[in-house]
């Protein structure tokens, strides 16, 4: 099944890689960007290729990113099994791993149909791509191709190189699988890169011979980064949804341990990947403002602004889901229910975080709307509507997540360092400083003109990592040695299992909201500035038709999932063989 | 409890410290001057 | 049963994200229409409305030079004191040092234009290069892209706020540009009469107008026999320069002149000009 799944992808892309080269051979090479008229974007079957390629390249970028992030996690995982001598970490490790493989083969199916796609509906600016892109669709290929063969062999070796030495030959290929995955990443995100802010041409498109120059557009390194984390993050949640429900439908106590502490493990991957990401998106909205002022205001404060308002209610539910699972988790210990009083005070900084994120600022308002609030913005809300509030808000829900999970980390342990009540006050005054510091930081912004208010808000992103980093430094020392209680896994409530449901639902739809931002913000070009887009579809949809389409293909992928869900159980359950006849 | 006052004050005072620090580094390196209370320069 | 619940709970979830991303306000931003209209028969008046909506729309200026302070809100201030006290500036190295005022302003406005770094006014540099480097993007190159005729009628705009005499050429007979449709797509026809003015833009709701009773701004009654109509223009494009005592300031919406038409802003100041206390002059 996955096999030949798998090979009709792999055929897919070989086509979509050949089929274009007949009927280019005859183009120039060194001609500038071609300007496609409204007749050369076919229709097919009556559908234009906007929903067909927007629905494609969504479902293949989901997959993509769960199978690339896998990995990454299981070599962790792997790596941590070997050196605590903890076998479970590897039985987790192998199992996160089957789930993969499964949406393997998915992913180079909707990886080739998005090709094929993309060449029938955009035939002019495939053309274009390739040509600038020149030989490299072919390295794609092979890396593609050697990526199949790595995951294979890394899955399929796992038991043949268990311990010893070839323990290690084991761990070395998931490094290098991983190397593999990640170079593909960053390879294709070079093209959507390069779409958004062309780099290797000159002002009429003509390529200056340099692919390496077309890859490294301003925008290429912090988008890799950011869909680096948010990978990871995803992965997370995923596997974290395949755990919960484990977890659910498990008979035995001691599934249900194992598939709690699974479920723990992928809830922990998804915050950490999670932590870094809004400072990744700063960089990233940084660098387009940078680049082009008009894309980032199109972005943040033209027709796209209020997806950033969706946005925050995405992330918003994704925190207190996150922190909900964490503080559920405070139960499992004995040592976790003196800390349960301080989880009002976290969940009011997170209510108050959100409720300050989701005020927006400016509102299109009706002239009786005007009358009723006394202005466009509401005088005493107003001011939460701008940027530095925001900051400050998301800073805040950062830190009291991490506080979240610091708890729950410190409820299974008492230190045994003398010093550990010295290390605690330095922690608390750690805190202490920074909030003070975001929140100055923040009324700073208020006060300064546009540029400090921007400027402000890194020592805001600043001091949210040096609590992270810091905490962890001391705690990490404070803990050695330290008295470990047992955690009784497997004693969660029903409940806090459908957190772990929000998490992949509100990322998977966050993500494809996120793809639509990205690619709208370059309006009717198809490369900014170079190449317009003459095609009928070449308006930006409004966001409630964004969104009814986002959440289409989110179902369609949760369908998917489930399916993988259920072919990697399936290769667990022997049927019984028939009774022989007259058996007794 | 008045040494947890005390350690409590002192890392408060080094991590105020710090945070001014890297406060005043990062607006600086991006070339926005500011004075002492790190309000901008008119 | 957990398979369907689970199921059901996150289609709940998924629906909920639906439902908010369908009450937000729609908007569908539409490619800028290609097709071309003729100029060749524009007047010096026209030339300079030209250039009004050419600020405010396929110049997109009003994107960054307004009051947030991304760049010089060149609508509020004193142009023709800044443009002065900018030419003169020792910083200031180009190519309208010296000449005769009306000249050079247009000499200086075209080459911010073409090449904002030639001059970048101090606190607006790009962020680490002490102003050296200016934010602003040339408007003579995608994605802005303004014809020649386009950027003198920018000119023209920007010398008729100055008060200046206007030195630009008009555009020659057969020049053509692109048919403006705004951004933000969908536009509405402008408004022909006062009624549909005031209608759309909602002044009513806050001024004493025609019986509305409303009592956030001042009364509109007799406005044109108390500001003339350079007051009222400045009064609708800048509302918080000047306000009226008795009345808060920030409250009237300050990017009137981004919304209207400049026919639109006529009608209306012809029509509130026209108010001075006896009947309404439709």
């Amino acid at each position: 099944m996955k096999w030949r799944l798998l090979l009709c992808g792999l055929a897919a892309v070989g086509l979509a890689v050949v089929l274009p080269h007949f009927g280019l051979a005859a183009e120039d090479p060194g001609a500038p960007a071609p300007s496609p008229t409204a007749a050369d974007y076919p229709r097919i079957a009556g559908m234009t290729g906007r929903p067909v390629v927007w629905a494609l390249a969504q479902m293949h970028l989901f997959l993509a990113a769960f199978v690339l992030a896998v990995p990454m996690f299981v070599v962790a995982i792997e790596l941590t099994g070997v050196l605590t001598r903890d076998e479970r970490y590897d039985r987790m490790a192998h199992e996160f791993m089957k789930i993969s493989m499964a949406a393997y083969a998915f992913t180079a199916l909707t990886g080739g149909a998005l090709a094929l796609a993309l060449f029938l509906f955009y035939p002019v600016l495939m053309g274009y791509l390739l040509r600038v892109f020149d030989g490299q669709v072919l390295i794609y290929a092979l890396l593609f191709i050697l990526e199949s063969l790595l995951l294979y062999v890394y899955f399929y070796t796992w038991n043949a190189l268990r311990y010893g030495d070839r323990k290690w030959i084991h761990l070395s290929i998931g490094v290098l699988l991983n190397a593999v995955g990640t170079t593909l990443m960053f390879v294709a995100n070079a093209w959507a890169t390069f779409m958004m802010a062309p780099s290797g041409v000159d002002e009429a498109g003509t390529p200056l011979g340099s692919v390496w120059a077309a890859m490294q557009g301003p925008l290429w390194n912090p988008l890799n980064l950011h869909r680096f984390l948010a990978n990871i993050a995803y992965g997370g949640a995923i596997v974290g949804a395949y755990a919960a429900y484990r977890f659910l439908a498990a008979r035995t106590a001691e599934e249900r341990a194992h598939y709690d502490w699974m479920g723990y493990t992928a809830n922990f991957i998804a915050i950490l990947g999670f932590l870094p990401l809004p400072f990744a998106g700063y960089w990233l909205m940084a660098e387009i403002y940078a680049y082009s002022q008009q894309m980032g205001i199109t972005a943040m404060g033209g027709v796209l602004a209020w997806l950033f308002i969706i946005q925050a209610v995405l992330i918003g539910s994704i925190l207190l889901a996150a922190n909900y699972y964490l503080w559920c988790g405070l139960m499992r210990t004995e040592g976790g229910r003196r800390f349960v009083p301080w989880v009002k005070y976290i969940a009011a900084v997170l209510v108050a975080g959100f409720l300050v994120w989701v005020t927006p600022h400016t509102l299109i308002l009706t002239p009786q709307e005007v009358l009723a609030i006394g202005g466009t913005n509401h005088p005493l809300l107003g001011p939460l509507g701008i940027m530095p509030a925001k900051n400050t808000a998301v800073n805040m829900m950062l830190l009291a997540t991490f506080l979240s999970f610091q708890l729950f980390r410190r409820a299974s342990r008492t230190p045994t360092v003398p010093w550990a009540w010295i290390g605690n006050c330095v922690i608390a005054a750690l805190y202490l400083a920074a909030t003070l510091n975001i929140v100055g930081a923040g009324i700073y912004g208020y006060v300064t003109p546009t540029v400090y208010k921007v400027g402000a808000s890194v020592p805001q992103v600043l001091s949210t990592l040096a609590v992270i980093v810091f905490a962890l430094v001391i705690e990490a020392f404070m803990y050695r040695g330290a008295v470990t209680r047992p955690v009784a896994w497997g004693r969660m409530s029903t409940r806090s299992q459908y957190a772990l449901f929000v998490l992949p639902v509100a990322f998977t739809w966050l993500m494809a909201l996120m793809g639509y931002i990205r690619s709208s913000v370059r309006t009717y070009w198809h490369v900014y500035t170079i190449m317009k887009d003459r095609s009928p579809d070449a308006y930006i949809p409004t966001i409630g038709e964004a969104g009814n389409f986002i959440t289409v293909i989110t179902l369609v992928f949760m369908a998917v999932i489930v399916f993988i869900f259920w072919l990697s159980q399936v290769g667990d359950t022997r049927q019984q063989a028939p009774a022989a006849e007259g058996g007794r | 409890m008045a040494a947890r006052a005390l350690v409590f004050l002192l890392a408060f005072a080094g991590w105020a410290v710090f945070f001014y620090a890297v406060d005043w580094l990062v607006m600086t390196a991006q070339g926005l001057p500011v004075g002492w209370n790190l309000m901008p320069l008119s | 049963m957990t398979f369907l619940r689970v199921t059901l709970f996150s289609l709940a979830v998924l629906l909920a994200y639906t439902l908010f991303a369908n009450i937000l306000p729609q908007v569908q931003s539409n490619p800028p229409a290609e097709e071309e209209i003729e100029l060749g028969s524009l007047d010096r008046a026209g030339q300079i409305a030209w250039g009004e909506r050419l600020f405010s729309g396929k110049g997109t200026c009003t994107l960054c030079h307004n009051k947030l302070g991304r760049a010089p809100d060149m609508l509020a201030m004193d142009l023709a004191e800044e443009l002065r006290s900018r030419i003169e500036d020792p910083r200031y190295t180009g190519a309208a040092k010296g000449l005769e005022e009306a000249e050079a302003f247009e000499v200086y406005l075209r080459e911010s234009m073409l090449e904002p770094s030639v001059y970048v006014v101090p606190g607006f540099g790009k962020k680490g290069t002490q102003d050296r480097e200016s934010p602003m993007p040339r408007v003579d190159v995608p994605p802005i892209s303004l014809t020649p005729a386009e950027i003198d009628a920018l000119i023209a705009f920007l010398q008729d706020r100055a008060g200046v005499e206007i030195t630009v050429p008009l555009p020659a007979a057969g020049t053509t540009a692109a048919a403006e449709a705004g951004a933000d797509g969908e536009e509405e026809a402008p408004a022909t009469t006062p009624e549909e003015v005031i209608d759309r833009y909602g002044c009513a709701a806050c001024h004493d107008l025609d019986g509305s009773g409303a009592d956030l701004g001042p009364p509109l009654a007799g406005i044109g026999a108390r500001l003339d109509r350079e007051a009222l223009r400045r009064a609708i494009l800048d509302p918080d320069a000047e306000v009226a005592p008795g009345y808060e300031p920030g409250l009237m919406p300050g990017d009137f002149g981004e919304q209207m038409r400049a026919s639109e802003l006529e009608i209306l100041l012809d029509y509130l000009a026209g108010l001075d206390g006896g009947e309404p002059k439709p």
